[in-house]
């Protein structure tokens, strides 16, 4: 008996400009006293650049007592911010993390999430699994996902849960 | 018989108002012992001084983002300077940079740098980047971001170059 969660491959680059200041022309003439100095500003904007990479699946196997677990890991590369930025990854599912062999089945086989910090309490809502920083380090967070109760049913049971990755101000999430 | 000796002088126009005091040669033209006027010429000088004239304008600054960007320092069309006289810009400092050709700029916190560079890397602080005169109305800066320094963090990376303006006389 297979468990399959199916996530989707991000991946993601925002270009971010920072408008330019408004700056003026210096014009010096012949009733400045001289030597005089004048200041001009030379300015870029460093674009946001990451790549973060979801598991496609995540096939969940039995650990002997009638529960199934597996771990799929994200990764976060090349990851660099604004400062005080940081890439926040929360998953969600619209079956509140149930999975079931078919759209028609009447089982629903429940599971749970577990990220960077903790088990996702709130099936509704889901929550944050994963946070990446500014780093020049290749960045790997695991999520393991596990079934709640030993399934009543054979088959193969599916269910599409879905990371959303943003760029937030950096804040402290609860487990961390 | 006398004659009216005059010497015509001329009207003069000066381009600025700051005329110097003309100097004043007065002769007086009388008959010699034979009649003749004597002296029979005089010389009168005529004098203005034609103050410099010109606006030099440094550019503000230049956004170089979306790649290398020139920026002129430029001297106005009918510009006037003494013969011999240039204008000289010299680059004389960055907010960051204080010596070489390899420029350095910064976020806002100064947490994060980034390079760039002047005209490929021949400019550095310290040199004249413009002599400007009526045959050179401009000289243009270009600038580029460089790999010297990998910025740490996204975001905006600035500095502020401050040129000094003189005049050089040969």
């Amino acid at each position: 008996m297979k468990k399959i969660i199916s996530g989707i491959s991000a991946l993601a680059m925002v270009m971010a400009l920072a408008p330019m200041s408004a700056f003026a022309d210096t014009t010096i003439k012949q009733t400045d006293t001289l030597p005089k100095t004048a200041d001009s500003s030379v300015e870029f904007s460093v674009d946001p650049t990451y790549t973060v990479t979801i598991p496609a699946k995540v096939t969940l196997a039995d650990n002997g007592e009638g529960i199934y677990t597996n771990s799929g890991t994200l990764k976060a590369e090349g990851v660099k911010l604004a400062e005080g930025k940081e890439i926040v990854v929360s998953l969600t599912s619209a079956s509140k993390f149930n999975m079931q062999t078919s759209a028609t089945s009447e089982y629903k086989l429940p599971y749970t999430a577990e990220g960077a910090f903790g088990k996702l309490t709130d099936k509704e809502a889901g929550g944050i699994v994963a946070k990446f920083a500014t780093s020049t380090t290749v960045q790997n967070t695991p999520v393991t996902f596990t079934t709640d109760e030993t399934p009543k049913y054979a088959g193969t049971y599916t269910d599409p849960v879905v990371f959303t990755i943003e760029v937030g101000n950096i804040t402290t999430t609860a487990g961390e | 018989m006398k004659t009216n000796k005059i010497i015509a002088g001329l009207s003069t126009l000066a381009m600025v108002s700051a005329l110097a005091p003309m100097s004043a040669f007065a002769t007086n033209v009388t008959p010699d012992t034979d009649g003749k006027p004597s002296p029979a010429s005089a010389g009168f000088e005529v004098k203005y001084d034609v103050d410099p004239s010109y606006t030099v304008t440094i550019p503000a600054g230049v956004d170089i983002t979306t790649g290398d960007k020139t920026a002129s320092i430029t001297l106005n069309e009918g510009a006037l300077l003494a013969e011999g006289s240039k204008i000289e810009v010299v680059l004389d400092k960055g907010a960051y940079t204080t010596t070489g050709n390899a420029f350095t700029a910064k976020t806002a916190s100064g947490n994060s740098s980034a390079s760039y560079q002047i005209n490929g890397g021949d400019v550095k602080v310290g040199d004249v980047v413009a002599s400007l005169d009526k045959d050179t109305l401009s000289a243009d800066l270009t600038f580029s971001r460089t790999t010297t320094i990998a910025p740490t963090y996204a975001g905006t990376h600035s500095e502020v170059l401050t040129f000094k303006v003189s005049v050089k006389t040969s």
